[in-house]
């Protein structure tokens, strides 16, 4: 068996500095520029299916290929989804959102909700 | 490729092995709200692979645990995740152990937070307007914290020699 190099303890820590470093900054960026959004969009397979006021509380359903369904909820100024007859359940156990730039996403569905309005729209702008 | 029959029967277990710790992981989803956070446990494995035998070795597992993972607990789509995922860490696991950039644990940890990028970098391409700057602070730390758990496991593994 090879000889097991000493464990460089400083380097993994200067490593996991510089990592936390970087998110803590993207999340402060992400913090200070979005605001609470205005609107929910609803996109299915890349397409605008739904735009709603994230300040009327709703429950729709979203319909996709393959006999998906998604209900989504808008209640007090936030949208989450509450039911989908998809397999990971992923969109039912992400958290709430308000905020623009937020989306929530249903990948087996190809449902995408998200946030707009607010300032936080320029920023996603770049990275769509 | 030829195996010799010591090294086949030990991919062979440690396939398995992969595809319980992917079925663990599949029956206790971990969630904080974040899609895509998740311990690793079948990483784990690849890095002992990489360091036990090779990037071959290490990737013939990833590929085939994903694949068969894939088809009995997931869809197509978590296969192309999984994928994207395990080839980013694995690259660049590959990468910090030819040029000795880091030990097992600073390696694993940077395979971490690589497999999250690779799996965003997928959700950017499939879902337009996809806010990945509000995922990638949490997929780092995450990536981070869950490599570093691995990291450990695998040194202690590695260094037992078990394998």
């Amino acid at each position: 068996m090879k000889e097991i190099r000493q464990v460089t303890t400083k380097r993994n820590l200067i490593l996991a500095a510089v990592i936390v470093l970087f998110a803590l900054f993207i999340f402060v960026i992400r913090y200070v520029q979005t605001n609470i959004g205005e609107e929910v969009v609803v996109e299915v397979d890349g397409e605008v299916m739904e735009q709603l006021s994230l300040n009327k509380n709703t429950k729709i359903t979203i319909k996709s290929a393959n006999n998906g369904e998604n209900t989504l909820v808008i209640q007090d100024g936030y949208a989450y989804v509450e039911y989908s007859n998809c397999k990971n359940q992923i969109c039912v156990h992400s958290k709430k959102i308000n905020k623009s730039g937020e989306s929530i996403v249903c990948l087996p569905h190809k449902v995408n909700i998200y946030i707009l309005g607010g300032k936080g729209r320029e920023m996603d702008a770049v990275t769509e | 490729m030829r195996l010799q029959n010591d090294k086949i029967a030990k991919m062979g277990m440690l396939l398995a092995l992969g595809i319980i710790f992917g079925y663990i992981e599949f029956c206790i989803p971990i969630s904080f709200g974040i899609p895509g956070i998740k311990l690793g446990l079948p990483n784990l494995l690849a890095v002992v692979l990489l360091y036990r035998f090779s990037i071959k070795e290490a990737a013939l597992y990833n590929m085939l645990r994903i694949i068969l993972t894939g088809m009995m607990f997931g869809s197509l789509f978590s296969i192309f995740y999984s994928l994207a995922g395990a080839i980013c860490s694995l690259l660049i696991m590959y990468l910090c152990k030819k040029f000795q950039l880091f030990d097992m644990v600073g390696v694993s940890m940077l395979g971490g937070i690589f497999h999250n990028l690779g799996q965003l970098a997928v959700a950017m391409v499939l879902i337009s307007k996809f806010s990945f700057l509000y995922y990638l602070p949490f997929l780092l730390i995450s990536g981070l914290i869950a490599g570093f758990c691995m990291g450990q496991l695998s040194n202690i593994i590695y260094k037992r020699g078990i394998l």
